[in-house]
């Protein structure tokens, strides 16, 4: 491994733990984690900043309000992450990208010790956790976020999809790429910063207001147009090729599309649900939020079913009439927007609001 | 076809669907031995294995799952796997 104490540079700790006391062994993940879920897993970097802010002690529903701003982008649907700025206004998270200078391992070395995560993208060929899909089988860009390192040990602590895991040896090593020739051919991976100095867990109340008015910043921001339409309009045309294409290739797609639909509506609908309880049941605005919740959870719900109603067409080469689903769940997204407008519409208008604003 | 209460088809279909999770689930255990009530999520069994698990039960039993039990719960357990088929066939 490098050395890490060179001419005039500090010595690092060889042990360096961002949060003391997490452990792999009896992790429970969040409830959005929970075998429950349409999708338990969602995305690689919500899912891991989910289980950051639960490690660190604060509420992940609050964030969520982002999923409404997603959109079709014609050969994918939005990768879904909470922006830095609602990790920094919900929990005084703060995100910057890292400036990977030197091996990853020394950056780990220095900010873990001083309280500070740092998320990078990593093979999951050398992620012990993905026993199921990539783990020395394939390799598969994922990200993950680094929380405790142990140089001498050769083991590290990390969050990845929706749990803290461990790994050591073999995978550590390949993971930093340890015991091997440099080559300035390789470029860093990206990797990103999480100080925790500011973070607070803000009660409930205080988390939904919050929560309210970046709720109304990611309605102004949603597409103009029905993105669950557009993405039937183009499946109708894609069906073909994705069935030329086989399997393997519409795990690929389904990922990238229906994945990302599906998971952030019913994200969404967590968010949503959450924001309605936190407010209190007699908020103004709460029992529309309660009719969008329905609706994107049917629209997440339509999305699952059809993972595995796409999967077979490209399977078995049949045809798939998917007119009348991607129909029903154009109309999911159409109601759970109208409702979150009327929520937003009747919580500004409550007296409550305007009082505690002033 | 599956009746129900017939054993000795139950126990065909029962060996049937193990060697497709054993051939295609992927899990972190022997599928082989899984008690017929274990979760075979929690098993090991990721999203993107259960899409090919229920390709292989829709080509062995000849069948296909209606749209009401494309649900993870089917897919959950050998016995809810069981059910499913069972209903089909019978039906």
């Amino acid at each position: 491994m490098p050395e890490l104490a060179g001419a005039g540079m500090p010595t690092f700790a060889r042990r360096a733990c961002a949060r003391p006391g997490l452990s792999a062994h009896g992790y429970r993940a969040h409830p959005l984690h929970a075998p429950g879920m349409l999708w338990v897993e969602k995305n690689c970097y919500v899912d891991v900043v989910i289980e950051l802010v639960h490690a660190m002690g604060g509420d992940p529903l609050a964030m969520g309000g982002y999923c409404l701003a997603t959109d079709f982008e014609g050969d994918h649907w939005t990768f879904f992450k909470p922006p830095h700025e609602e990790l920094r206004l919900l929990y005084g998270l703060d995100v910057q990208e890292l400036n990977v200078w030197r091996p990853l391992l020394d950056h780990a070395c220095e900010q873990l010790a001083a309280g500070r995560f740092i998320s990078t993208e990593a093979d999951a060929h050398w992620l012990p956790d993905t026993a199921g899909t990539d783990y020395r089988r394939g390799h598969q860009k994922t990200t993950i976020i680094l929380a405790d390192v142990d140089v001498a040990a050769r083991r590290l602590g990390y969050f990845h999809n929706a749990a803290y895991h461990e790994l050591d040896g073999e995978d550590f090593a390949q993971l930093f790429h340890l015991d091997q020739p440099a080559d300035s051919a390789r470029l860093p991976l990206y990797a990103e910063l999480i100080r925790t100095d500011r973070f607070v867990a803000l009660p409930a109340p205080a988390l939904a207001a919050v929560a309210w008015a970046r709720l109304a910043v990611h309605a102004s921001r949603r597409p103009r147009g029905n993105p669950v339409a557009a993405w039937g309009t183009r499946f109708a045309t894609e069906l073909p090729m994705l069935q030329a294409a086989g399997l393997s290739h519409y795990h690929a797609w389904a990922f990238a599309t229906t994945r990302q639909v599906g998971a952030s509506a019913e994200l969404l609908a967590a968010h949503l649900r959450w924001l309605a309880e936190a407010d209190g049941a007699d908020g103004a605005g709460c029992a529309a939020l309660e009719v969008a919740a329905a609706s994107f959870l049917q629209l997440s719900g339509g999305a699952a079913r059809f993972v595995l109603k796409g999967a077979r067409a490209v399977s078995t080469g049949r045809p798939l009439e998917a007119g009348p689903l991607f129909g029903e769940l154009a109309a999911a997204w159409d109601a759970g927007v109208a409702a979150v407008d009327a929520a937003l519409a009747a919580h500004h208008a409550s007296p409550q609001l305007s009082t505690s604003h002033g | 076809m599956l009746p129900a209460a017939d054993t000795t088809d139950l126990f065909d279909a029962t060996a049937r669907i193990r060697r497709i999770l054993v051939e295609h689930g992927r899990l972190a255990v022997d599928a082989a031995t899984l008690d017929d009530g274990a979760d075979l999520y929690q098993a090991g069994m990721t999203s993107h294995a259960s899409v090919t698990v229920m390709l292989a039960l829709e080509g062995e039993f000849d069948l296909e799952f209606p749209d009401q039990l494309l649900s993870r719960e089917v897919f959950q357990s050998i016995a809810a796997i069981r059910d499913a088929v069972s209903s089909l066939l019978v039906g």
